[in-house]
């Protein structure tokens, strides 16, 4: 079976805007160094109905994987295939087909409402542009839409700012699945609400994905609900793909050191048990290496002088499973201690 | 009602000599020509060198009772009851001119936003600098080694060099750590966090959780953190409070509070919280949402609660002690409890996230 989204050997680099003086002088001098990259060679899959989820740090590149998904951002090198077509090109280029497969929903759903029209005219305009339907049509389906998020339908005469976070987003979900899209791009879509909402979303973004098979790419900081949520996790470090498997792979041991520190932060009961690695704060905001592995100034088990100075390639454990570290895996499993009773997955259970 | 949280007090406790005692405090927001109540007959004590957490979702009022130790009201509310002892005055009693002697040298705010708190047009070692020489601390030259040896203390790095660096140019867990400082520089007795790392990553987060226990240890201080997150709370506090729509409905020693909850609220706030060590989660969770306009006579959490009866939604409920030191608003605890832990998934009795 072939990926509905196939992202590889991504690169972006945001550079900054020079004035146009500097620019012209530019073409005599040999230029400012290039800025670090955002994505660096990242390649990720997602077959349909599949919820893959994007996790690491802010400024990890996650969102700008996210983007170029969109078509918001270019990437300068690699290339995006969805459904078999190349879409590397930016949203302008796309085909109408290709833009309403994608759709985004945002950490701040506020941010995809026109605040001064009310939920009908929203969920409407998506209906408008992308199918043909007459005016009693678009009404029967913003009912549809707003009883698949679980909105009564009285809500579509209300106001964005009368809804609250969680009905916010619920519209912000409908508005996206009115595309009736393959791929849904959630950007950390739980982080601005409480635990409680939290909660009936992530039951709902499930329930969606079983009824209509979705996929979607989630974006998020938060562990815990990646576990709840994703079939496969790819873990970002400063653009570079470090780790990829299995939510039951990437949640047990042996991992890759970032994702391990990633788990150890967890706070309260919640955590992945054992002991954390030691890490010092001088370090941990390390400015981006120019050679060796991007991680290596905050890793407790770094190699010297092999880490500092080689790049580790991204290396299966499993055909599943890759990992980008110079240590083996079973050098891996012995400093990573294995986590004692709960903390252990259970074999794979009926996971959806 | 402060009667009923005098009795509760235990000899020996925390709380017997404590250092600051909130009694019955209640915030209202003026509603058109009503006042509605924000936080209503909330009481509670900080030991020396104790952190409580103060729990609860959007609009619980922890917030707004945190800030009611600094004597703080947001414009439109007023505090029509309540007293907040501190060193043997009610600090709601005093004039601005005497509150500023005790915000910032006796109790400090390390608020959400750190980007908020710091002057963006000051270099953040001018910024301690200031707050040393307005309280008569320090001044010149000995206060800006002092404000080096914070950023130090605090762990930020090269804090000489850092001293001299805008706010623009730290990153938002540098921002924090240099508030953080701010906030400790004049060595106070309490220390009041709202949700400091809320806008933190989770590595970010965890570094500045153990910076601040190092921090508490060392300057002896006692501290009260608001945040939603169980998890924080749980790492960093003795006790937690849990608020609902503007009362505390359970108190109790952290560890207790949450291996052995026991207010239905308490309960399906911990089983919503997301595990990493679980795929799926049991137990009750949290139905329905908070709505102030709703609230009937009796419990507050009634039209959400899996356990209520009729009594509930007109009978007030009054934190009363369950186990030792640990105290519930919920009058069906007992029978609840009975049922067993975290009894199955009861049914929803108002609907989901819509009403």
């Amino acid at each position: 079976m072939t990926a509905l989204l196939d992202v590889s050997e991504v690169r972006i680099t945001y550079r900054p805007r020079r004035p146009l003086l500097s620019r012209l002088a530019g073409a005599f001098s040999s230029g400012a160094p290039e800025p670090p990259p955002a994505v660096a060679a990242a390649s990720l899959e997602i077959a349909a109905g599949e919820t893959v989820a994007l996790v690491g740090e802010s400024g990890s590149g996650k969102t700008t994987l996210a983007r170029a998904v969109a078509g918001l951002v270019r990437p300068q090198q690699g290339r995006i295939v969805f459904d078999g077509a190349d879409i590397t090109a930016p949203v302008q280029r796309r085909a109408r087909e290709q833009l309403r497969h994608i759709q985004y929903v945002f950490q701040n759903p506020m941010s995809s409402l026109n605040p001064r029209r009310r939920v009908g005219y929203n969920l409407g305009r998506v209906l408008e542009v992308f199918f043909n339907l007459s005016r009693s049509e678009r009404r029967r389906r913003m009912r549809e839409l707003l009883d698949s998020v679980h909105l009564d339908p009285g809500y579509v005469s209300r106001f964005p700012h009368q809804l609250s976070g969680g009905e916010a987003q619920r519209v912000a979900i409908a508005q996206a699945l009115a595309a009736e899209p393959k791929l849904i791009l959630c950007d950390e879509v739980l982080s601005a609400l409480d635990v409680s909402v939290q909660d009936n979303i992530l039951d709902l973004l499930r329930e969606l994905q079983s009824e209509r098979g979705v996929a979607y790419l989630f974006i998020a900081h938060d562990l815990a609900v990646v576990r709840w949520l994703a079939h496969r996790v790819v873990v970002l470090y400063q653009g570079r793909v470090v780790e990829t498997g299995t939510v039951e792979e990437i949640f047990s041991p042996p991992h890759h050191p970032y994702t391990a520190l990633l788990l150890a932060s967890i706070p309260g009961r919640g955590a992945a048990q054992g002991p954390a690695d030691g890490e010092d704060a001088a370090t941990a905001a390390s400015a981006p290496v120019a050679v060796g592995c991007p991680f290596a100034p905050r890793c407790p088990h770094r190699i010297d002088p092999v880490c500092a100075e080689q790049d580790p390639p991204l290396l299966p454990d499993s055909p599943t499973h890759s990992v980008r570290c110079h240590l083996s895996a079973g050098e891996r499993a012995r400093v990573q201690v294995q986590p004692p009773s709960r903390a252990v997955a259970e074999p794979s259970e009926e996971a959806r | 009602m402060t009667a009923l949280a005098e009795p509760l007090i235990r000899p020996g406790s925390p709380e017997a000599d404590p250092l600051i005692r909130v009694e019955g405090l209640t915030v209202e927001y003026r509603d058109g020509e009503d006042w509605t109540g924000a936080v209503t007959d909330v009481s509670f004590a900080i030991g020396r060198g104790e952190t409580l957490g103060l729990a609860g979702e959007s609009g619980c009022g922890k917030s707004t009772t945190a800030l009611a130790l600094f004597g703080y009201r947001k414009p439109g509310s007023r505090i029509p009851a309540g007293r907040v002892v501190f060193d043997g005055q009610n600090l709601l009693e005093l004039s601005d001119r005497q509150l500023q002697r005790i915000r910032g040298p006796k109790i400090a705010l390390v608020p959400q936003n750190p980007a908020s708190t710091l002057t963006p047009s000051m270099r953040v070692g001018r910024q301690v600098v200031e707050i040393l020489e307005s309280h008569g601390l320090s001044s010149g030259q000995a206060a800006a080694a002092r404000a080096v040896d914070l950023f130090d203390q605090v762990g930020l790095p090269e804090p000489s060099a850092l001293a001299r660096r805008y706010p623009h140019q730290l990153s938002g867990g540098q921002q924090q750590r240099a508030v953080i400082a701010i906030a400790i520089a004049c060595r106070p007795d309490l220390i009041v966090l709202d949700e400091p790392t809320t806008a933190l990553d989770v590595t970010t987060q965890a570094r500045l959780l153990d910076l601040l226990a190092r921090i508490k240890a060392e300057h002896q201080m006692s501290a009260l953190y608001v945040s939603h997150n169980l998890g924080v709370l749980e790492q960093i506090c003795d006790r937690v409070a849990v608020m609902y729509a503007g009362r505390i409905v359970e108190a109790g020693p952290a560890a207790a509070l949450f291996d052995r909850p026991l207010h239905p609220y308490t309960r399906g706030l911990i089983a919503a919280v997301p595990r990493v060590d679980e795929r799926d989660h049991g137990g009750e969770k949290l139905q329905g949402l908070l709505r102030r306009d709703e609230l009937p006579a009796g419990c507050g959490f009634a039209p959400r609660c899996a356990h209520s009866r009729p009594q509930c939604f007109t009978d007030p409920q009054a934190l009363t002690e369950i186990r030792t030191g640990h105290r519930a608003a919920c009058w069906r605890t007992p029978a609840i409890l009975a049922e067993g832990p975290m009894a199955g998934s009861a049914g929803p009795q108002a609907g989901g996230e819509a009403p």
